[in-house]
């Protein structure tokens, strides 16, 4: 798991962060962009 | 007049030295400190040089720079020549101290303040709380079983108890503005690549900001200029608009109105958060309200840039040293390592979406005013918080109003309602378009004068404050 060896309880936990951080992100990834939709790596106001 | 100007004008004016104002403040600090965790390191060397070198220059006649002889302290992710830059962190104690200061350091040095040490965090700024496990939780001077917030959460207890009149921290997602929020201070989140982040530990590259907690009479438009000033460092630094709009503009406020709201402050905020808000509405006349659509598409980009980055700048040393990591973040950071790039990717350009929905609603508005933080200070160790019948995790949902904001880079000045729930105070967003700093610096003095927003030390640390 990204190099790293886990142990039950850790797994436990980090499943749990990711599910929330999947949760989190929800709103975000339901925007729909198109190819014209440019990133924002740096944002320049 | 603001409290950091005072000490400079009795130092100019030979009423006191620098050096008793040092030896003065470095006292008052290793007595009260403990009360408070604010501090992670003292450095009384440093402050009784750099004292004695203002009151020098000034038996030379010299002359003095604007903050000749002020305390201040650093939030310790930035450079602090002859210390190691822990950034709340174990990992990094066995690195070297740091070489030289950071870039806004020696802007401050040369101003002539005089720098009393570094500041609690959350580790690696992954934290609105400042409940560092490793070098203990920072207190609210309001009520010392809160916390102060975070990240920056030394860096306002350390104001807000009056041990010094000045300090600078960073704000990724919040991490100013929450605990300027819990602890009644004006917090300045000024726009993205304003000020150098040169010399300061990273977090998320795209949302790091450096900004400052100022006190009562903040004055802060004198002191970002000076930081803003000159030579900026670093490739997120806008040289081209470092003094853009914190000059002597300015002169009339701005229109104000509620929002941005959205789902998010519509719902989400409890009484003391919407009484806060509309009494700061109430006093700028605020006569709209406008909605941001993309309030929580933006909050979540934030979000998952946040994750990823954070989580690819830590994932070398995660794999070896897992253990040392802060456990509140650890498997924050784990996760985030396991982000899809396309996922990061779609946040990004949603960002970009979200920050073009704004330009639209900022058209007719100048000032947008929505919470701080959806509560006062909570009690240290609380896990959950409970807003619009839902249970939340805490220590993700502090930024729930300040995270859309700095995800698009925008100016913010957090001002303090006192007293917004018992003793607690509670702090309000003034929004700005891009460089529009001097114009919410005047709308923050104007609510100060109108007796609605104030910064006080508190009140068990009134007496002998710095």
């Amino acid at each position: 798991m990204v190099g790293l060896k886990l142990d039950t309880t850790c797994q436990a936990k980090l499943a749990a962060a990711l599910a929330l951080v999947v949760r989190a992100a929800a709103p975000a990834l339901a925007v729909p962009v198109g190819p014209a939709d440019e990133p924002a790596p740096v944002f320049r106001p | 007049m603001n409290p950091a100007l005072e000490i400079a004008a009795r130092i100019r004016a030979r009423q006191v030295t620098a050096v008793e104002v040092a030896r003065q403040a470095l006292a008052r600090a290793e007595a009260l400190n403990p009360k408070v965790n604010a501090f992670t390191a003292l450095l009384p060397e440093r402050a009784m040089a750099e004292a004695a070198a203002v009151d020098a220059r000034i038996a030379r006649g010299e002359a003095l720079g604007p903050l000749a002889g002020v305390p201040y302290a650093m939030k310790n992710l930035f450079d602090l020549a002859g210390l190691t830059t822990l950034a709340g962190s174990k990992v990094l104690r066995g690195t070297p101290p740091a070489a030289r200061d950071g870039f806004l350091v020696r802007l401050l040095a040369e101003a002539g303040a005089v720098c009393l040490g570094a500041l609690n965090m959350d580790e690696f700024a992954y934290g609105f709380t400042t409940e560092n496990s490793h070098y203990g939780p920072t207190r609210n001077p309001h009520d010392l079983t809160r916390i102060a917030g975070g990240s920056s959460g030394g860096s306002v207890a350390a104001v807000a108890a009056g041990l010094v009149p000045l300090s600078l921290g960073t704000d990724t997602n919040g991490s100013i503005r929450v605990p300027a929020s819990l602890n009644g201070l004006f917090g300045v989140k000024p726009t993205y690549s304003r000020l150098s982040r040169h010399g300061s530990f990273p977090f998320v590259y795209s949302l790091d900001h450096v900004g400052a907690v100022c006190p009562q009479r903040g004055r802060p438009g004198r002191l970002l200029r000076r930081l803003a000033g000159a030579g900026c460092r670093g490739p997120a630094t806008s040289a081209a608009r470092t003094g853009a709009g914190l000059g002597r503009a300015a002169r009339r406020l701005g229109r104000a109105a509620r929002g941005p709201a959205g789902r998010l402050v519509r719902q989400a905020a409890p009484d003391a958060a919407r009484h806060a808000v509309a009494a700061v509405a109430a006093a700028l006349g605020g006569a709209g309200e406008v909605t941001w659509a993309m309030a929580d598409a933006c909050r979540a980009s934030a979000f998952t840039i946040t994750s990823s980055e954070g989580a690819a700048l830590h994932l070398p040393t995660l794999r070896t040293r897992l253990e040392e990591y802060e456990p509140l973040i650890v498997d924050r950071l784990l996760a985030g390592a396991m982000l899809p790039a396309a996922w990061v990717n779609h946040a990004q350009r949603v960002r970009a979406l979200a920050a073009a929905q704004m330009r639209e609603v900022m058209a007719d508005w100048d000032v947008l005013i929505a919470p701080a933080t959806p509560v006062p200070a909570t009690p240290i160790g609380q896990e959950m918080l409970e807003l619009d019948g839902e249970t939340l995790p805490l220590r993700a949902s502090m930024g729930l109003f300040t995270q859309p904001v700095s995800g698009i880079g925008l100016p913010v000045v957090t001002v303090p309602v006192q007293r917004a729930a018992g003793v607690l105070p509670i702090g309000v967003q003034l929004i700005g378009k891009p460089w529009t700093e001097a114009l919410l610096f005047r709308t923050a003095a104007a609510l100060e004068a109108a007796g609605v927003c104030a910064a006080p030390v508190a009140p068990a640390f009134a007496a002998g404050a710095v």
